[in-house]
């Protein structure tokens, strides 16, 4: 949420004021993936927005109090960006630390889903140019899961679980 | 509506891991599954029975940290620096004390310090490899406060 302060702009007010009921009570501990990008923020995070649906927002360098202090040409690049749905946030930026970027495997986003046909679509959705793990199944732990690797690098998993209790255990 | 949640994969040493997140951030693992545990028709050949096949701990009503060992089937693991996870904590004090747990026998990669967008904020790489961001801020305070500034902009 403080990351919405690096721009003081109107967009950024409204983004924080239609998401008002979702930032709300949110004075909590929380933790939320952070993604970074060679470059791709705005590519990778616009994808997402259109698997999952929600609301995106970007800061760019140049719209940040820093800008003065960053070389012309990183100006347009994602300084910070986040796709809020519900209880769904994601965080996404092209800022990446000295030594350059790594895509790693070692970490995924798990996506728990709230029915069958939500699964199948966001597993369908970011599949798209990019290589399928294991496809949706039946798995021994009675939930529906998959798992692929998006088009940006980023692992993704996706469970539903058919049992409420399952369900439960997750909360 | 789906929740996401970040899954960390560790050579071996998951449980140990996660004993120290448990350290950090309290709680009690909601889920603790080993290898053995899976149905013996679908084990996975060369899989240590010993080591997890799925833990998760809880840190709020939302979101719960969640991970498992990484085994050669499943290819080369290439622990990236792509991916962080941001911790956005209730105090300045509770941002402080999980930072310097975290970065204990880690690295700091920005101490914790009053950030130009008015948070309290640092980043770190704790001793496993896990690349962590802490975050403070009065959601609330902010919320009202962005409010009134909207409100008065579009007066």
């Amino acid at each position: 949420m403080s990351f919405l302060r690096l721009c003081k702009s109107d967009k950024v007010r409204k983004f924080v004021a239609l998401n008002e009921n979702k930032f709300k009570g949110k004075n909590m501990k929380e933790i939320t993936a952070y993604l970074h990008f060679k470059g791709e923020a705005r590519e990778a995070m616009t994808f997402y927005k259109d698997c999952l649906g929600g609301e995106l927002l970007f800061i760019t360098v140049g719209e940040t109090a820093m800008a003065a202090q960053m070389p012309a040409e990183i100006q347009g690049y994602i300084m910070h960006s986040v796709l809020k749905k519900d209880n769904l946030t994601i965080y996404g930026s092209d800022m990446v630390r000295p030594g350059g970027i790594n895509i790693g495997n070692h970490m995924s986003l798990f996506i728990n889903c709230s029915s069958e046909e939500e699964i199948n679509s966001v597993y369908t959705n970011l599949v798209k140019d990019g290589k399928p793990g294991q496809p949706l199944t039946e798995a021994f732990w009675g939930s529906i899961y998959g798992d692929l690797n998006d088009k940006f690098g980023i692992n993704w998993m996706f469970n539903y679980d058919k049992e409420e209790v399952i369900n439960n255990n997750h909360k | 509506m789906a929740k996401v949640n970040p899954y960390l994969n560790f050579y071996g040493n998951t449980e140990e891991v996660f004993n120290f997140y448990k350290s950090v951030f309290g709680g009690e693992f909601s889920t603790l599954m080993r290898f053995k545990d899976v149905p013996t028709e679908m084990q996975s050949p060369g899989a240590n029975l010993e080591d997890i096949m799925h833990i998760a701990l809880p840190i709020n009503r939302e979101t719960v940290l969640m991970g498992s060992d990484w085994s050669d089937f499943m290819g080369k693991m290439n622990p990236g620096n792509n991916f962080a996870i941001s911790v956005q904590t209730d105090s300045e004090e509770e941002a402080q004390r999980i930072f310097n747990k975290l970065s204990d026998g880690g690295n700091v990669g920005m101490p914790m310090a009053k950030t130009f967008w008015g948070a309290y904020f640092g980043m770190c790489h704790d001793k496993y490899g896990t690349s962590w961001m802490i975050d403070y801020s009065d959601a609330r305070v902010e919320a009202d406060a962005e409010k009134k500034e909207l409100e008065k902009s579009s007066l």
